[in-house]
């Protein structure tokens, strides 16, 4: 990851076209566990399949904000590749997470492969920093909605 | 559940292994979570805990309160103010509104010291019921 700063400043135009790689994720029961356990939710639902069964779920439920480990995928992947980076005019040492939205259509169970397309929604400059709002819609293998998010970030000046 | 309910506050301090592990979990390894000297390099004093750590403790509380985090639609929220190692997060609710069938909850979590670190935070919650389920 960068750590210089960037010679090249922020580009509002460049950014409202930049593009982010199509992802797809598969949900494993041991990463739900695991995100359960790093935010110290014990709730039996996300790490025990006889209790999320015995409440009507065909596996274990991962947590709603769960979401925020393959929502962010298409973006963290970008940021990985140089030529990005340097074509976005974003300094990775310098983003912030500013706000979230999650629309929550179905739960997210081990198994599920799913489909991560994200665009950007909207660019708002501000006085000390970039608004970018990429919207992120997330589909299982049939198609369906699983959740629709709005992921803002604060890119600093 | 009602309009005015309050729901039971969630508090949980952040130490290192906390952000570490949260970062294996999530797969974000911004080195501004736990290397200070990026950090600073950054504009910060000390590393900053994930924002996305919050936001779950905060989903959580509201979970651990209806009981069942399928009940949750819709989560948004801002975050606020950076939060640092040794912070006491404590995360409140309050129902403030009812639409559709289902409850607005008002959402707040904040450090020891009051600093806001998510605000302007609602989730929608349906009613306690079996959810369908795919």
């Amino acid at each position: 990851m960068a750590t210089e700063t960037q010679t090249r400043p922020l580009d509002l135009e460049t950014l409202a076209k930049l593009d982010f790689p199509i992802v797809t994720y598969e949900v494993s029961r041991e990463k739900i566990r695991e995100y359960a356990e790093a935010i110290g939710d014990r709730n039996p639902l996300h790490n025990d399949p006889v209790a999320a069964r015995a409440a009507g779920a065909r596996d274990v439920i991962a947590p709603p904000t769960f979401a925020a480990v393959f929502t962010t995928r298409p973006f963290r992947i970008a940021l990985l590749d140089r030529e990005w980076v340097a074509r976005s005019t974003i300094d990775p040492a310098r983003i912030l997470h500013a706000e979230q939205r999650f629309e929550f259509r179905r739960p997210v169970h081990p198994g599920d492969r799913l489909l991560i397309q994200a665009i950007v929604d909207e660019v708002l400059p501000k006085e000390r920093m970039v608004l970018l709002k990429i919207a992120t819609r997330v589909d299982d293998e049939e198609g369906e909605r699983v959740l629709d998010a709005i992921t803002t970030l604060a890119l600093r000046k | 559940m009602k309009v005015g309910d309050r729901m039971p506050e969630l508090r949980r301090v952040i130490e290192l292994p906390t952000l570490v592990r949260y970062a294996g979990a999530s797969g974000d390894f911004n080195p501004l979570h736990y290397d200070p000297e990026f950090a600073r390099k950054a504009g910060f004093d000390s590393v900053i805990g994930h924002g996305a750590l919050a936001m779950g403790l905060v989903s959580e509380a509201v979970s651990d309160w209806v009981g069942d985090s399928r009940q949750m639609r819709s989560l948004e929220l801002r975050f606020k103010n950076p939060y640092r190692l040794g912070d006491e997060l404590t995360v409140s609710g309050e129902v403030v509104g009812e639409a559709d069938g289902c409850f607005e909850v008002s959402l707040s979590c904040v450090n020891q010291e009051n600093v806001e670190i998510i605000g302007g935070a609602t989730a929608t919650v349906a009613p306690s019921e079996r959810s369908e389920d795919g």
